[in-house]
């Protein structure tokens, strides 16, 4: 037995090093050498693979492009991992700069760690000014920008052109989770697929839905001002919102129209879209590349982008719809004691989002344009017009909305999301679960991580 | 009456051969279980996109392609994070069977002053979970300057209690009827550990060197704080590289899952048979 394991596991050696002389290039690294007399600047980046190589493209041309500043990119794990690094690491050991997530404001904003990117850059310099406002809003608080976006992730729904059509369902008439509902409702009566609707299990979902219902789930500066939130408890109106949009979740799973939630987005979700399995997708657009590149190879013969893209949705109808909260990734320069270094990363960072560079990592990464300047570039445009027309009701959807995300900038995201989804997991997997009690729990788990916060943070 | 004997024997036997037979068929279903999700990864990862896409539910591939190891090879420098696992791995496994092996037989063979205490000090450590204690290492580390180096990364390891219990309990089953002929014979305590102790603990040290194989080389958050540059990155942090942002394509994931899953099972294979020993060696006193 253990010989025949053996053999097996030398064939499993053999095979999967045999590829590595079928790969085109294999990766090796080289240590990094930074040219004499020029400022290094240390850049941890969390993007990997091809979006990962696209961005060391265009270090090297910056690199290449002047002779002061030398950018080199390190990866540090995901945003948490890098965030824990940086906290445990000294000043001067820390990068100068770093990407990090919309989510991550509020965090970043009370973490000592960044310099505001509004210390940075001119209120009225191309950047700030021509930057969209929901974005703005997003990257920023009343002050200012804290962090820069450097790709404009809109969460929506992907619908199956195809089998709304089928159901009598008009996809833009899909604007909060009461229209969800219904919508799949309906596709689920066609008989064209058994679950109707796949989900990347995420408490940004929930909270966007809080944000363009025009809702703040904390108060008190966000949590920030020491005093006990109140926004859950009693008869609030955030409350109440909080409930419906738990009762629907829950009243989707009853009916099984939620394809199983908790699956892999990736690894189960995005086959099942694939291949007709779910009609309604949710994500950001960034994950739409990769739906609209599987749908592609698995149909290679369907010439026509099989969905259509609406923007994530309010809770009901009467939702204030003024907001568009942005999800993505973005630049945060980092206070590690160099400010030259400092200085290379901001220029780095202009380098990047101009808009030459734009243009090429929008169709890279599927992102929006973080200025409707791009707008007017005409190959970008045809690039639009001819791989991806759908994500035109997405800008425009923007264009409208207005420039405030109403999202909260709250120091304690990651607990905030966490709790979001053991809500909905509380009521989903026992649809018999109270959901006021599911509300309840959920305040004293948020009171709770908010006086953990402001225990450590010396409030 | 010696028919009689010849039937019950043939039943008996019969109802033995039976019991051994459901035995080792509950433990062929065991094993099937356990190596379902491998050969799962496995043939999943052999797939192309279209078919994973797809969500083809046949055992094996329709076409078999290796796209999915070319990109994990050409994005992740697989052999550079390898050899920097397997150093790492090496190095504790040779402190550790140094330092546990003679702490435990100090332990087990000595009576001093204190030496229950101290012991007992020892196993307490065992109680601190890792993630305690990994703040303060981190400091300790980045303060000598050693971050980014080898020794940062395998200086928190080089010792530990569990190895030290681990051998305190082979050696309390040897017999002491073996020092006493070792002392009659005119052995000294070192010639003893060195000619006679540790010869016979080859299968325990054989154990303690494959746990500690599978420990260091499933170590993540350790060396992601203390490494800096690409060059000093383990297999793991290689791994996680492959659910980067917008990058989680299952296929590639799961080839990434099958390469850094060989060594250890190779590891495993060959030794599974000292590990299990070692691990229950302390079981029996002698």
């Amino acid at each position: 037995m253990k010989k025949t394991m053996s053999l097996l596991l030398c064939v499993l050696l053999l095979l999967t090093n045999i590829s590595v002389f079928a790969a085109e290039a294999t990766a090796t690294p080289e240590p990094v050498v930074v040219p004499e007399g020029r400022i290094r600047v240390d850049y941890w980046c969390t993007f990997t693979g091809a979006n990962g190589e696209f961005i060391q493209t265009t270090i090297d041309e910056y690199n290449a492009s002047q002779e002061k500043y030398f950018v080199v990119k390190q990866y540090n794990g995901n945003y948490m991992e890098m965030l824990a690094k940086m906290q445990t690491s000294n000043q001067s050991e820390r990068p100068h700069l770093v990407t990090g997530s919309t989510e991550q404001v509020g965090t970043m904003k009370y973490s000592g760690l960044i310099r505001r990117m509004d210390s940075i850059l001119k209120n009225d310099e191309p950047m700030v000014t021509k930057l969209y406002g929901n974005l703005k809003s997003t990257w920023g608080d009343e002050q200012g920008l804290v962090g820069y976006p450097l790709g404009n992730s809109m969460s929506q729904l992907a619908i199956n052109k195809k089998m709304a059509e089928t159901a009598g369902v008009d996809p833009y008439s899909i604007i909060s989770m009461e229209d969800l509902y219904e919508a799949a409702q309906k596709i689920q009566a066609t008989g064209l697929c058994d679950t109707v609707v796949g989900t990347d299990h995420s408490g940004i979902y929930p909270n966007y839905s809080m944000a363009i219902e025009g809702i703040h789930v904390l108060d008190n500066n966000n949590g920030a001002d020491a005093l006990p939130s109140k926004v859950l408890t009693g008869e609030s109106p955030a409350k109440e919102k909080v409930m419906k949009y738990l009762e629907i979740c829950q009243k989707m799973q009853l009916e099984g129209l939620w394809y199983p939630l908790g699956a892999s987005w990736g690894g189960e979700v995005l086959p099942a879209a694939c291949s007709g399995d779910i009609a309604i997708i949710t994500g950001t657009i960034g994950g739409y590349g990769r739906i609209l590149r599987a749908w592609r190879e698995a149909h290679p013969d369907d010439k026509e982008n099989a969905f259509v893209l609406v923007p994530w949705v309010s809770v009901t109808r009467e939702g204030k719809h003024e907001g568009m909260p942005a999800s993505g990734t973005g630049f945060y320069v980092i206070d590690n004691g160099d400010p030259d270094g400092q200085d290379g990363a901001v220029e780095y960072m202009r380098y990047f989002c101009s808009n030459e560079v734009q243009k090429r990592w929008l169709k890279q990464t599927g992102y929006m344009p973080l200025t409707p300047e791009i707008l007017e570039d005409k190959e970008f445009v045809e690039w639009l017009n001819e791989d991806r027309p759908e994500v035109w009701h997405l800008i425009n959807q923007q264009d409208k909305m207005g420039s405030d995300s109403f999202y909260p900038v709250n120091p304690i995201d990651t607990e905030w999301k966490d709790c979001w989804i053991r809500a909905v997991e509380k009521v989903t997997s026992d649809t018999s679960y109270d959901i006021e009690k599911a509300v309840d729990e959920m305040t004293v788990e948020l009171q709770d991580a908010l006086d953990m916060w402001l225990l450590t943070n010396n409030q | 009456m010696n028919k009689q004997l010849v039937i019950t024997a043939y039943k008996r036997n019969r109802v033995k051969r039976r019991k051994e037979w459901l035995g080792f068929s509950w433990r062929i279903m065991i094993g099937l279980l356990l190596l379902v999700p491998m050969f799962f990864t496995f043939s999943y990862s052999l797939r192309s996109d279209v078919e994973l896409l797809n969500k083809s539910s046949s055992l094996l591939p329709e076409v078999w392609t290796l796209e999915h190891y070319e990109w994990v090879f050409k994005y992740v420098p697989v052999f550079r994070y390898m050899l920097n696992s397997l150093i790492c791995c090496v190095v504790v496994i040779i402190s550790q069977m140094i330092f546990a092996s003679m702490a435990a037989y100090a332990f087990a063979f000595f009576e001093f002053k204190g030496s229950k205490l101290i012991f007992a000090l020892i196993l307490m450590t065992t109680m601190i979970p890792g993630d305690v204690t990994i703040i303060s290492n981190f400091l300790t580390i980045s303060s000598a300057g050693l971050r980014d180096t080898y020794a940062g990364l395998v200086l928190p390891f080089l010792v530990s209690a569990m190895s030290i219990f681990m051998m305190r309990q082979f050696y309390l089953s040897l017999s002491e009827d073996f020092r006493d002929a070792a002392t009659l014979d005119g052995c000294t305590d070192m010639g003893f550990f060195f000619r006679i102790a540790v010869p016979l603990s080859v299968p325990s040290l054989a154990s303690l060197a494959i746990y500690e194989f599978i420990i260091i080389f499933n170590q993540y958050l350790w060396p992601l704080l203390v490494s800096k540059s690409d060059s000093m990155y383990t297999i793991q942090i290689g791994m996680s590289m492959l659910i980067g942002q917008e990058t989680d394509e299952i296929g590639n994931v799961l080839a990434g899952a099958i390469v850094c899953m060989v060594p250890t099972c190779f590891v495993f294979a060959i030794g599974q048979k000292y590990l299990i020993a070692g691990m229950v060696s302390g079981g029996i006193k002698g």
